[in-house]
């Protein structure tokens, strides 16, 4: 992009500094070195100047649907912004900063963009067709103090001078007050946010775009992970295989500490099994343990597995309160093929007469803890990537929250 | 990001997910046999963890 040819040249009576006019339109240019006035030689008790962006600097050049645009100026408003709290039944002020950057074609016609910590936006300027709505709940009202101006405006801008606006759905109604508060001008724009990647490239900046396109597939891939590993569990768990499903036996007291044989199983390969039992309970409180014993084709225990069951109930300052465990589903890895045997030793049974319980034997059963793990590995790294990528578009485009 | 660093990021996700998997499938975190008995009762140790069982009777509240 060549930069444009100024309509003419002041020096600064300041310092000297020469002041590219490009507008013909121009009433008012502010030198961007010292911060002099056109017309002036004594420069302001406070410099104005434009502030730090990595993209928009006066007299940079950009290009927009094929038009090249250049950078003349920058106004710079602090102030607040009043919204109305239907809840609270108030108006809400939230203080607010934003800066408008004055921008010509080679056309020599004029656009602003508005920018505040959000993002940035086109200010399309419009014919003001309905009254100030002052006391209009549904707009936000923001009051303005210009605190800087640097560059080269249509129109003149005084020190700290008052704007009031008037904003709903990206149209808004903008106020320039006189000295003492009147309306002095009254301007409406449409704002259309502009696509961050979209500024990117406007300013040749490609590679930035390109890095923040790979940090989005990388975010996406480490949160895409979360999905797949839900999946492949649930995949997974469509494996199972029953191995047996034992008979349902009745413990009493005199069952306790005598061996109930509950079946075989055959394991073609080592891995992890489930041993689900569900009971009948008896009535009220009670519980109930008991020692699962798998023993292999010698007869020799391998693995005896506790068991619980149990329900307690009570009162407390909620009121009545019931839990219980119905339920038991110990798991246990086995080392080997092999013809198991299974039994079941009832260890104590407290306030109950008897329990009846039944149970199965899964095997391929997947346990959750790896995939646990897993997920929040992968919701870390999604989270990290999303974070930093945000600072890299912070960055390098001076907004973004 | 870089080309390399997402091929990393992009490595790193396909083994968090095949190695989750495949633990889960090999019933990593369960509990195991052990030869270890217990010195008073002679009784096989019970290895690793109950998993998500919640916990047992209070006792009274």
């Amino acid at each position: 992009m060549k930069a444009f040819e100024p309509i003419k040249v002041h020096n600064c009576k300041n310092c000297g500094h020469p002041m590219r006019q490009f507008n013909p339109d121009t009433q008012m240019m502010v030198c961007e070195s010292c911060g002099t006035r056109f017309g002036e030689s004594v420069p302001p008790k406070y410099k104005p100047e434009a502030p730090l962006n990595p993209l928009f600097k006066l007299h940079e050049l950009f290009e927009k649907n094929g038009v090249t645009w250049q950078i003349i100026g920058c106004q710079s408003y602090a102030g607040s912004v009043e919204e109305w709290d239907s809840e609270d039944k108030a108006w809400e002020r939230t203080p607010w900063s934003f800066h408008t950057w004055w921008i010509i074609n080679e056309a020599r016609e004029i656009a602003w963009i508005s920018q505040d910590k959000t993002g940035y936006s086109w200010s399309h300027k419009k014919t003001v067709t309905s009254g100030i709505p002052a006391g209009d709940r549904s707009y936000e009202v923001g009051s303005w103090t210009m605190i800087s101006a640097v560059g080269e405006f249509s129109y003149i801008p005084r020190e700290a001078e008052q704007v009031r606006s008037y904003e709903k759905d990206g149209r808004s109604l903008s106020i320039l007050l006189d000295e003492n508060g009147g309306n002095q001008e009254i301007e409406a724009f449409h704002d259309v946010n502009l696509d961050l990647m979209d500024l990117l490239t406007s300013f040749g900046k490609q590679s930035i775009v390109d890095g923040l396109k790979r940090a989005k597939v990388a975010m996406y891939a480490a949160f895409a992970s979360i999905a797949a590993l839900v999946i492949g569990f649930f995949v997974m768990q469509g494996f199972e295989k029953t191995l047996i499903t034992t008979p349902t036996v009745t413990v009493n007291s005199q069952s306790l500490k005598k061996v109930i044989p509950l079946g075989e199983f055959k394991m073609e390969n080592k891995g992890l099994i489930e041993l689900d039992f569900l009971a009948n309970l008896g009535g009220g409180n009670g519980s109930f343990d008991a020692e699962v014993v798998v023993s292999d084709s010698d007869k020799t225990p391998v693995a005896e597995l506790p068991l619980s069951l149990w329900r307690e109930s009570g009162r407390d300052s909620d009121g009545p309160w019931t839990e219980s465990q119905y339920r038991d589903a110990p798991r246990i890895n086995l080392p080997a093929a092999d013809v198991y045997t299974l039994s079941l030793v009832p260890d104590s049974l407290k306030q109950w007469r008897s329990i009846s319980l039944r149970g199965k034997v899964t095997r391929n059963v997947v346990s959750l803890l790896p995939i646990i793990i897993g997920g929040v590995v992968a919701l870390l790294l999604g989270l990290f990537l999303s974070v930093r990528r945000r600072k890299y578009v912070r960055r390098e485009t001076g907004v973004g929250l | 990001m870089s080309k390399l660093t997402m091929m990393l990021v992009l490595l790193l996700c396909g083994a968090l997910i095949l190695l989750p998997l495949w633990a889960s499938w090999q019933g990593m975190g369960e509990a195991s046999v052990s030869k270890q008995r217990d010195a008073k009762t002679g009784r096989i140790l019970y290895v690793g963890s109950r998993g998500w069982v919640g916990g047992g009777p209070s006792g009274g509240k």
